[in-house]
């Protein structure tokens, strides 16, 4: 969606007809100035109420047709209106205008329009459109409030980073499209059990059922322990910030937090480590038949030292040698020469043609094996080396930071010891609640393929007839088409999370000024954002109010790119520098206008002014100054030369 | 609202299934995309339909 004209009559203060052009392209920055209640988020509003009905967020709006055009209407009441043409690439690659409209005789009902080469078409039920441009829920991460962003930062808000990313990369539309198949494929599986009493059917059926019912059970019970550990690891986390205020035991407490990333780091080490032997067990299984390969290779020698398999000569050679008389380097081979006894003593004992091509590839093939099983017991060696190495250093990171806690608990001072003893319960029920959470993957994992197995069962079951046939078909096609949307679902997740957070990680250490400081963003596989100060402990309670506004900010604009290099969402800040000093502003408008593909600024002159307006100059395509009259309470769009405006 | 190239990157991953799976899924996304707004949303006729004319075929 590229927007490319609002047009407002009588909507709020403004008063009659007014309209603003968006600027895209390569100058795609459109600025709004106006000082404070000149009308900015009015117009920002304006946006939100033309398409969606509503004012994003503001409940109690007050009157929306302006005061002096309902003073100046005698007979009939004006109304209000909003007009936004826009632009949006379709599922096909179709770029198309559209034209929303909204006006306050029925300010319930959206008018979306199409405009085509034969002219306008307005389209019959525009929510349906509007939700594949850009739905209700998505737009927020679009259109906001820039001083209330950082809500993404704050560690109570966590379930709106996983809301947000469910809403804007389509994993939202993906879950609903899976349970409805499957609870369709729950309809038809009732069905044919109706339809036919066959006892294999009905069995698997049943036992479907069942495995299903353990499944979403265990999956409860998973969930559950998900939620128990994010507390337990809230508490430690909180616990942490409380130990480092302590200055007596500040060295200590970040020691710990030294060894505990260590320990983190050498942990991931030991997964990959694991990882490489399983992967080099399963490829060099050929392992296991290293005694029965060299045994084989010393056959074949000792056969050919004895002469019975020559060294790679075949026996039409020698026959060719025979029946010519001559040797091939040129002496002649008489027949009863005691060369030409050798040869024929050696086609006497050679094996047939075939057979002996065979053993002469079976040689090669051997040694090839032979070198290749070398090379994994290397690796394998090597690896168990490294592997040592890791659990020794393990060991001692564990015990200096087992020592630390030692320490703190005897420390002698009241409140470090409770808190102490408060974090290491938090920490021994997240280690329980880690094993249990395994436990439960495990089981599901099971059950999954259980259920597989019976859905192939279930499409197999022989001998059924009419309706019952149909039934199954559709049965299955159901199940598979559930079955796709899941594994579709993981993998997808999984490459949006990674995009995710290599983009928040980029985006983050462009803005903020001690980027230094925050060394790593990580985005966990159930959507909780992190950040990592360069001690390896977790940043994101100790981050200030524009640091938080930084981070969702990085955050949305990641979302924003992960949803295609070719995104067409817009970007549009009301007040988007309020609480944000110098340098991160003038990142702000050296980065953002590069990193969407549409920029608008809804600000008040101080917010930008001096270097950020000067980074920004180029960029700007449309620049409008909000009028403000004292006489009449309504304003005025005024365009300016862009870039130019006040203060450039 | 995906974009073009997250909508690319989605449906060369369902790419690997078999073709009346592929379009089932597809008509599936669509219905379920037009009523995302909807807590309640009506789509199952849609997809029963979708499945049985499938199946028919």
């Amino acid at each position: 969606m590229i927007l490319e004209r609002l047009r407002v009559k009588n909507f709020r203060q403004y008063y009659g007809e007014q309209t603003i052009e968006f600027a895209s392209g390569n100058r795609n920055v459109t600025v709004i100035n106006g000082n404070n209640g000149a009308g900015k988020t009015n117009l920002f509003s304006a946006i939100n109420w033309c398409l969606y009905g509503t004012f994003g967020g503001a409940t109690n709006f007050g009157e929306i047709i302006n005061k002096r055009a309902l003073l100046d209407s005698k007979v009939f009441k004006p109304e209000a209106e909003v007009e936004l043409k826009f632009r949006h690439t379709d599922a096909d690659d179709e770029s198309t205008s559209y034209v929303a409209f909204r006006s306050t005789h029925e300010p319930g009902e959206l008018r979306l329009s199409r405009i085509t080469r034969k002219g306008v078409e307005e389209i019959k039920n525009p929510t349906l459109v509007l939700n594949t441009i850009l739905p209700s829920n998505v737009r927020t991460y679009f259109f906001f409030d820039g001083e209330k962003i950082d809500d993404f930062a704050k560690l109570e808000h966590e379930s709106q980073v996983k809301d947000a990313v469910y809403s804007v990369l389509q994993l939202q539309v993906l879950e609903r499209g899976q349970q409805h198949l499957s609870a369709i494929g729950d309809e038809y599986e009732r069905d044919l059990k109706k339809m036919d009493h066959d006892e294999a059917l009905s069995r698997a059926i049943d036992l479907r059922q069942n495995k299903t019912e353990e499944k979403k059970q265990a999956e409860i019970e998973m969930e559950g322990s998900r939620k128990e550990l994010h507390s337990a690891q809230l508490v430690i986390r909180a616990v942490e910030v409380e130990l480092l205020k302590q200055l007596d035991i500040k060295t200590d407490v970040q020691r710990r937090k030294e060894c505990e990333k260590h320990k983190e780091d050498i942990e991931q080490e030991l997964d990959e480590i694991a990882k490489e032997m399983q992967a080099l067990g399963t490829s060099a299984y050929f392992i296991v038949g290293r005694d029965a390969v060299l045994k084989a290779i010393s056959i074949i020698d000792e056969k050919r030292n004895r002469g019975e398999i020559p060294s790679g000569i075949r026996e039409q050679f020698i026959r060719d040698l025979l029946e010519r008389l001559t040797c091939i380097c040129g002496r002649p081979l008489p027949s009863d020469s005691k060369e030409a006894e050798l040869l024929k003593g050696l086609i006497a004992h050679s094996l047939p043609s075939n057979l002996e091509n065979r053993l002469l590839e079976t040689g090669g093939q051997l040694r090839a094996i032979e070198t290749k099983i070398s090379s994994a017991l290397r690796a394998i060696t090597v690896q168990k080396k490294r592997k040592a190495k890791l659990d020794d250093d393990l060991n001692q990171v564990i015990r200096q930071s087992d020592e630390i806690s030692q320490r703190l608990l005897n420390k002698g001072i009241q409140e470090v010891e409770i808190l102490e003893s408060k974090r290491q319960s938090a920490q021994k029920k997240a280690a329980d609640l880690l094993i249990s959470i395994g436990r439960h993957e495990q089981t599901i994992k099971t059950l999954e393929k259980d259920i597989r197995d019976l859905d192939e069962e279930l499409k197999k079951v022989k001998g059924l007839q009419g309706q019952a046939k149909l039934t199954q078909g559709k049965l299955a096609l159901s199940r598979e088409a559930a079955q796709a949307i899941t594994e579709v679902y993981e993998l997808f997740g999984k490459i949006m999370r990674e995009k995710i957070e290599q983009g928040v990680q980029d985006i983050f250490s462009k803005l903020v000024w001690k980027s230094s400081q925050f060394t790593k963003v990580e985005l966990s596989d159930d959507f909780h954002l992190s950040v990592f100060d360069r001690w390896g402990a977790p940043a994101r309670p100790e981050l200030s109010a524009g640091e938080r506004q930084l981070l969702s900010l990085s955050f949305i604009v990641a979302l924003s790119r992960a949803n295609g290099s070719d995104s067409t969402a817009p970007m549009v800040m009301d007040t988007p520098f309020g609480r944000l000093d110098t340098i991160p502003r003038e990142n702000i408008c050296r980065q953002l206008p590069t990193l969407v593909d549409q920029f608008v600024l809804f600000v008040t002159g101080e917010e930008l002014h001096g270097e950020a307006r000067g980074i920004l100059a180029p960029k700007i395509g449309k620049e409008y100054r909000l009028d403000w009259d004292k006489s009449n309470g309504c304003t005025e769009i005024v365009e300016e030369q862009a870039g130019r405006a006040q203060g450039a | 609202m995906a974009s073009t190239g997250n909508r690319n990157q989605l449906a060369a991953l369902f790419k690997k299934y078999d073709p009346a799976v592929q379009r089932v899924v597809k008509k599936v996304l669509v219905l379920e995309q037009r009523q995302i707004d909807s807590s309640r949303p009506r789509v199952k006729d849609d997809i029963r339909q979708a499945i049985e004319e499938e199946v028919e075929q």
